[in-house]
């Protein structure tokens, strides 16, 4: 039996081929649902786009993007 | 983010990599994110681990146990399965104000997953059968007759169904529905059977086994009145009679292969870099060696050797943005204007795109400040998103 990762993506923007992700977070659990690990990551915005305004109040991702020290790409 | 995110992937695989929409959303956005970072594509679907949709099993589970899991309804009375309308109905202890933080809704689903195996454990156990592309297609080979669910127009439907052919173009399965008698259809001569499958009201469906289908037995469709009154015996007819007629299969898998290739051909051949990850296929073996090395490098002036061997057009384009993001004196004066300039036409563009361009951000800000009754968090959040549209504005507005 095979454990399940759970994740969920927060993006900058609705279009999956233009926008891009500025969160990420994972749960792993157990069959039975018990959770072993998680992890939670956030990163700048990539530049050269542009966030999408409601995008971004939707998930309150602005102060994170702009505050995170990890790039997209790293 | 994205070589911290696959150091987690590449620890926890292989597993069933699971979400809610993440089918319609989160395995794309992932896919692309990695196709545009030229990392491995499809880590979460292969090498022995599968994707699954908590969204569709909940829909599911709701149609065949109603008190499994508590919904509001929509307007036409539909059960509405927001995570955010979802989480404080069930879960009346989650903090609403970090719902749609990425942690917050993984712990939203991980209480539905529960939720979900409580109250509608069979639905729950079947949906782990097809989260792989063979058991799947195993289970709807083997099941002469199975029950299915789509959804449309806001609302889960179960249909009776039989495994017909595949599609001659896309490879997916297709499955007959068998609340239609396929007697008049199996009669039909080709063009008359290409035009019957052009039509609305579709007794042919495809059952695309990367989708996480949910596939379940019989049983379940006999529950609704539609099967209850055309009742199993009949059902059996009609799925035998379209075992024994394998040519109709045949032909209806070349006829929808040859619909899919017209309108392949009407489409634009001059699809962007970002949209052609699925329409341009996968990466020449060779590329992925030569990516692998671009990411084990840590030095961007090798990086940018190295991806001068890239053979594949798409992965040049996305390295060399790569190398402007993370590194651009790293890139010629020639190489870096060009894409400088690039980017600044494409976000300061006042046409209808499907990115998200400067005009269109502030004008979305301007709506929203204009909110009746904005409350002031709101408003200096977008403040300070506008404050930041406008770094970008002066910065590519320098390119004219």
């Amino acid at each position: 039996m095979k454990n399940f990762g759970i994740i969920d993506i927060e993006s900058q923007g609705a279009s999956t081929s233009y926008a891009s992700i500025i969160s990420i977070a994972g749960i792993l659990v157990s069959p039975e649902l018990e959770e072993l690990d998680r992890f939670e990551l956030y990163c700048r915005n990539k530049p050269g786009y542009v966030p999408d305004p409601y995008s971004l109040w939707i998930n309150k991702g602005f102060d994170k993007m702009i505050g995170s020290n990890l790039s997209h790409f790293e | 983010m994205m070589k911290q995110l696959h150091q987690y992937i590449k620890k926890w695989s292989p597993c069933i990599w699971t979400g809610w929409n993440s089918i319609g959303f989160d395995f794309v956005m992932l896919q692309k994110e990695n196709y545009k970072s030229l990392l491995p594509i499809y880590i979460t679907n292969t090498q022995g681990s599968e994707h699954s949709d908590f969204l569709q099993v909940a829909r599911t589970s709701k149609l065949f146990f109603p008190d499994c899991i508590k919904t509001v309804l929509s307007d036409k009375g539909n059960a509405i399965f927001k995570l955010d309308s979802l989480g404080p109905l069930n879960f009346p202890d989650l903090d609403t104000k970090k719902f749609h933080t990425a942690i917050q809704d993984c712990e939203t689903l991980l209480r539905v997953m529960k939720k979900l195996k409580q109250g509608a454990g069979e639905i729950f156990e079947s949906s782990k059968l097809t989260t792989s592309k063979f058991s799947t297609k195993e289970i709807i080979k083997k099941e002469k007759i199975f029950t299915t669910i789509f959804y449309f127009y806001g609302k889960s439907r179960a249909f009776a169904a039989t495994y017909l052919t595949d599609h001659s173009a896309y490879k997916w399965p297709m499955i007959f529905c068998l609340e239609n008698d396929p007697k008049d259809l199996i009669k039909l001569d080709y063009n008359s059977l290409k035009e019957s499958l052009q039509k609305p009201g579709k007794w042919v469906r495809a059952l695309p086994l990367n989708k996480h289908p949910q596939i379940l037995p019989v049983k379940f469709a006999l529950q609704t009145d539609l099967y209850k009154t055309i009742g199993m015996k009949v059902l059996l007819e009609r799925a035998n009679l379209i075992h024994s007629n394998k040519e109709f299969g045949e032909k209806v898998g070349l006829a929808l292969g040859e619909i899919a290739d017209e309108k392949y051909k009407k489409q634009n051949d001059l699809l962007s870099p970002e949209d052609s990850l699925y329409a341009k296929g996968f990466p020449p073996p060779e590329d992925l060696q030569t990516m692998k090395n671009f990411h084990e490098s840590n030095d961007w002036t090798q990086k940018n050797e190295i991806l001068s061997k890239i053979k594949d057009e798409r992965f040049f384009y996305f390295g060399k943005r790569l190398i402007y993001q993370n590194s651009p004196k790293t890139l010629s004066a020639e190489e870096y204007k060009k894409i400088y300039s690039n980017i600044a036409e494409k976000i300061l563009s006042t046409e209808e795109v499907r990115w998200t361009t400067i005009p269109m951000a502030e004008s979305l800000i301007d709506n929203i400040r204009n909110e009746k009754d904005i409350s002031d968090d709101k408003l200096n959040y977008m403040n300070k998103v506008d404050e930041y549209i406008q770094q970008i504005r002066v910065f590519y507005e320098k390119a004219s």
